[in-house]
C-alpha cells in the first residue's frame, strides 16, 4: 500500500491552558480528495495551520509526503500549496507580483513563472487583472489569487483553508473541475470547510472534528450511516451533538 | 415612517461631531490597517516641530518671529490637512451616507470638525514660540488670543483653498496622487522648518531670516498677523479685511464642497511606478534569484515597503532631512559638525529602516511568506538586503561625497566603503536583537518610537565603528584603502555572526509558535 500524502498522528496542540487539538490521528491517501468538517473552533484551522508549518504541534508528529512538519519544515513547504483561511494578501502589489514572489520562491525561474501565472489567471479568468493593485480588488478575486499562488509551483499536495470564499457561482464550478482534474492527476487535496453539502460532492473521504477532537472518518456515506444519520450534514449535527453531552 | 430630515439640525450637527472626533482621534487602525495613536501622532510632532522652529528664531523681533511662525504654520498645517483615502471615504461613506441628514447640517458638522482639528494641531505648533515671546514680555494675554484666533483663521483660509485645488486635481489625477504630491511638499515643509532650528547648530549662523524681513510681512500669510503688530502700518486694517474676505471664501468653498464624485468615479487602479530601491532589488533578484531564495524575499520586502504610507513617509522623512542637511553642511563656508553628523544621521536611517521592514499594514498577508520554502537564515539575509537596498546607499553615497570634497579622492572612496561595511553590520545587529518574520508585524506609529529609542543607541554605535576610517586617512593613499578593505571585511564577518544569531534566535521564536 503506496505510503499517506498526508498523516497526522496523536497531533496535539495547545493554546495556553486550551487544548485546540486533542490526539487526532488519520491518513490521506495519494490522490484523494479529503474534505475536514467541524464547526468553528473546531481545531479545523489549528491542524492547517501546522501542516503548512506557520504553527508547530504541542505533541503528535504531522507527516506531508513523509516528511516531518517540525523536522524538515523547509522540505514540507516546498512540496505544498495552501490557502489560508483569511486570504489576506499585500494590497499594495499586484497579482504579477504576489505571483512573481510565490514562484521565484520556489526556485521556479522567471520564465517559467510568468508562463505559470498566465495559464492560471486565464483559467481563473484574472488575466485582466493581474496588473492591478490588490487593493482595488474584490475579495473574490484576491481569493483567484490566492489560488493561482497556491497552484504556481505544481504542488503535489494542496491544503485548502475554507479556499471557496468570496468566490461566485462560476468560479466555484470551475475549481470543482479542477480539483477533480488536479486528484486525477494524483495531486493530494486536504479541503477544510464548514460548507458540508460542497464537501459531501467533492470528497471521496471526510473528517469530522469537534473540539478537537476526532468523530469520524471514512466516505461521506460510511459518515453519514456510521452516525445513523441520512445525510453528511446531519452527522455532523448529530456527531457535534454527542461531542456535546 | 420617520419624518424627512431637516435642512439644519445642531443636535445633528452635535452628533455627527462626536462620531467624526471619535473616528479620527481614538486610537485604532486607519484605513490602510495600520494602527494609530491619532492625539499623540498630532501633539508631539507639532510641538517638536514648533519647538524647533522657535528655537531656530530664537533671536527674531517679535514680529518676524510671528510673521515666521504663521508662514511656517500657514503652509505645514494647510498640507497637513489632505483629502481623505478612497477607504476612509468609503467607510464613511457606509457608516453614515444612510442616515437622514440634511446636506447642510453634513457640512456644518465637517466645518466644525476641522475646526477642532486644526486647533489641535495648530495650539501645539504655536505655543513654544509663544511661550518664547511671553518670556520675553512681548505676548500678553490679548496677544496669544489674537495670534491663535489669527492662525486658525489663516488655517481655516488655507484649508478652503487648498482642498479645492486638490480636489479639482484629483478630478484629474486621483486621489491617491494628489495625496502622495502633497505628503512629499509636506515632508519638505517640515523639514524647511527643522532646518530653520538647526541652522544655527550646523553652519555657526542664524539663516537670513532677517534678510527676508521686507518680503516677510507683505506675504498673504501675514495679513492674518500684520493688525496684532507695531510696525505693520496702515495698511494692516486693508489686510486684515483681505484675510477675513479670504477667510469667509474658504469657508462658503468648504461648505459646498462635494467630493463624493471624486471618490465614485472609480478607484486608482493602476500599478506604482517602481521607485529607485524597488528596481535595484528587481535587478539583484533578476541576477541571483534563481540561487538565493532571499533575493526574491527581499524584493517582496523591498517592494511592500515602498508602498506602504506610513514606511514610506518615515523612510522618506529620514532621507529628505539627511539630503536637507547635507545640501547645508556642502553649502555652507564653515560648518562646525558636518561629516560626522550626517554619517550617524544616515546610519540612524540604516538601523530605523531595518528596524521598519518587520512591520506591515497587511501583517496578516505574512502567511505567504511564512508557508515559502525559506529557510531563517535566508529570511534574516533578505531583511539585511533589503535594509541595505532600501536605506543605506543613498547616505553612502552623501557621506562619499562630503568626505571627498573635505578629504578627497582616497576619503570619499575609504569612508564611502567604511559607511557601507557598518550599515551592514548595524542591518546584522538589528536583525541580531530583534529577530522579526519580515512584513509579518502590525504597522503601527509606536513602531517609529522603537525605532527611535533602540535606533538612536545603534546609530551612535555605527558611528563609532567609523570612527577608524579617520585613523586610516592618516596613511598614505594605497595604504589607507588596503586598511579600510581590512577593516571592511573585518566588519562584514561579525555581521555574518551577528546574522547567525539572529537566524538561530527566529528558529527558536518559530519553534515557540
Amino acid at each position: 500500500m503506496a505510503e499517506p500524502a498526508i498523516e497526522l498522528e496523536g497531533l496535539t496542540r495547545d493554546y495556553g491552558e486550551r487544548r485546540a487539538l486533542d490526539g487526532v490521528t488519520l491518513a490521506v491517501r495519494p490522490g484523494e480528495v479529503f474534505g475536514y468538517l467541524g464547526p468553528n473552533g473546531a481545531g479545523k484551522t489549528t491542524t492547517l495551520r501546522i501542516l503548512a508549518g506557520t504553527l508547530r504541534p504541542s505533541g503528535g508528529a504531522a507527516r506531508v509526503l513523509g516528511v516531518d512538519v517540525v523536522d524538515d519544515p523547509v522540505a514540507v513547504k516546498a512540496g505544498l500549496g495552501y490557502i489560508p483561511e483569511s486570504g489576506a494578501v499585500f494590497e499594495k502589489l499586484t497579482p504579477r507580483e504576489f505571483l512573481a514572489f510565490s514562484g521565484r520562491v520556489r526556485g521556479l525561474s522567471r520564465e517559467a513563472t510568468a508562463a505559470r501565472t498566465e495559464a492560471l489567471a486565464e483559467r481563473f479568468e484574472l488575466d485582466g487583472e493581474l496588473d492591478r493593485r490588490l487593493a482595488d480588488l474584490s475579495k473574490g478575486t484576491k481569493q483567484k489569487a490566492c489560488w493561482c499562488a497556491a497552484l504556481l509551483h505544481e504542488p503535489p499536495v494542496l491544503v485548502l483553508d475554507e479556499p471557496l470564499s468570496g468566490l461566485d457561482v462560476e468560479s466555484v464550478a470551475r475549481v470543482k473541475e479542477l480539483l477533480a482534474e488536479l486528484a486525477r492527476g494524483g495531486v493530494t487535496v486536504f479541503y477544510s470547510s464548514h460548507l458540508v453539502d460542497l464537501v459531501e460532492r467533492l470528497c471521496h473521504r471526510v473528517a469530522v472534528i469537534h473540539r478537537g477532537r476526532l468523530r469520524a472518518v471514512g466516505t461521506p456515506e460510511q459518515v453519514a450511516i456510521g452516525s445513523g444519520a441520512d445525510t453528511l450534514e446531519g452527522a455532523v449535527r448529530r456527531l457535534a451533538a454527542a461531542a456535546v453531552a | 415612517m420617520s419624518a424627512p430630515p431637516a435642512a439644519f439640525s445642531g443636535a445633528q450637527v452635535r452628533v455627527l461631531l462626536r462620531a467624526h472626533l471619535a473616528e479620527a482621534l481614538r486610537p485604532g487602525r486607519n484605513a490602510e490597517g495600520i494602527e494609530t495613536r491619532p492625539l499623540r501622532q498630532i501633539l508631539l510632532p507639532m510641538a517638536m516641530l514648533g519647538a524647533w522652529l522657535a528655537f531656530g528664531a530664537r533671536a527674531e523681533s517679535a514680529p518676524s518671529l510671528l510673521r515666521t511662525l504663521f508662514l511656517s504654520a500657514g503652509v505645514v498645517v494647510t498640507l497637513a490637512v489632505l483629502p481623505d483615502p478612497a477607504e476612509a471615504y468609503a467607510r464613511r461613506r457606509d457608516v453614515l451616507g444612510h442616515l437622514p441628514v440634511g446636506r447642510a447640517t453634513a457640512s456644518v458638522a465637517r466645518l466644525v470638525f476641522l475646526l477642532a482639528l486644526l486647533a489641535l494641531l495648530l495650539v501645539p505648533f504655536a505655543l513654544p514660540s509663544l511661550t518664547l515671546l511671553a518670556w520675553r514680555g512681548e505676548a500678553g494675554g490679548v496677544r496669544v488670543a489674537g495670534v491663535l484666533a489669527g492662525l486658525l483663521t489663516l488655517a481655516l483660509a488655507g484649508i478652503g483653498l487648498w482642498l479645492t485645488v486638490a480636489f479639482a486635481l484629483a478630478r484629474r489625477f486621483g486621489v491617491e496622487a494628489v495625496r502622495k504630491a502633497a505628503s512629499v511638499a509636506l515632508s519638505v515643509a517640515m523639514v524647511a522648518v527643522v532646518l530653520v532650528g538647526s541652522a544655527s547648530l550646523l553652519v555657526d549662523e542664524a539663516l537670513p531670516l532677517d534678510g527676508a524681513a521686507e518680503l516677510l510681512p507683505v506675504l498673504p500669510s501675514s495679513w492674518f498677523v500684520n493688525w496684532l503688530l507695531p510696525d505693520a502700518g496702515a495698511r494692516a486694517a486693508l489686510e486684515a479685511t483681505g484675510a477675513a474676505l479670504v477667510a469667509a471664501l474658504a469657508v462658503a468653498l468648504l461648505l459646498g464642497m462635494r467630493p463624493e464624485s471624486i471618490y465614485e468615479q472609480g478607484r486608482g487602479a493602476a500599478a506604482e511606478r517602481a521607485g529607485l530601491a524597488e528596481r535595484l532589488a528587481d535587478g539583484l533578484e533578476r541576477r541571483f534569484g534563481a540561487r538565493l531564495a532571499s533575493a526574491p524575499l527581499a524584493l517582496l520586502v523591498v517592494r511592500v515597503a515602498a508602498r506602504e504610507p506610513l514606511l514610506r513617509l518615515r523612510a522618506r522623512a529620514l532621507l529628505v532631512t539627511l539630503v536637507g542637511v547635507w545640501a547645508i553642511t556642502l553649502l555652507a563656508d564653515r560648518a562646525p559638525i558636518t561629516l560626522p553628523f550626517v554619517a550617524v544621521f544616515g546610519l540612524f536611517a540604516v538601523s530605523g529602516g531595518a528596524l521598519d521592514l518587520a512591520n506591515s499594514a497587511d501583517a496578516e498577508a505574512a502567511w505567504a511568506i511564512s508557508v515559502a520554502p525559506i529557510e531563517a537564515g535566508d529570511r534574516v539575509a533578505a531583511l539585511r538586503l533589503a535594509a541595505l537596498v532600501r536605506s543605506a546607499l543613498l547616505p553612502a553615497l552623501l557621506v562619499a561625497a562630503l568626505a571627498g570634497r573635505e578629504l578627497g579622492a582616497v576619503g570619499a572612496a575609504v569612508f564611502g566603503a567604511t559607511f557601507l561595511a557598518v550599515a551592514l553590520w548595524l542591518a546584522s545587529l538589528v536583525v541580531a536583537l530583534r529577530p522579526r518574520e519580515p512584513l509579518a508585524t502590525p504597522a503601527s506609529v509606536s513602531g517609529g518610537s522603537a525605532s527611535l529609542w533602540l535606533g538612536t543607541p545603534l546609530a551612535l554605535a555605527g558611528g563609532a565603528a567609523l570612527g577608524p576610517a579617520w585613523g586610516f586617512l592618516a596613511l598614505p593613499g594605497p595604504f589607507a584603502l588596503t586598511a579600510a578593505l581590512i577593516y571592511g571585511l573585518s566588519l562584514a564577518a561579525f555581521a555574518q555572526g551577528l546574522a547567525a544569531w539572529g537566524a538561530a534566535r527566529l528558529r527558536a521564536a518559530e519553534a515557540r509558535r
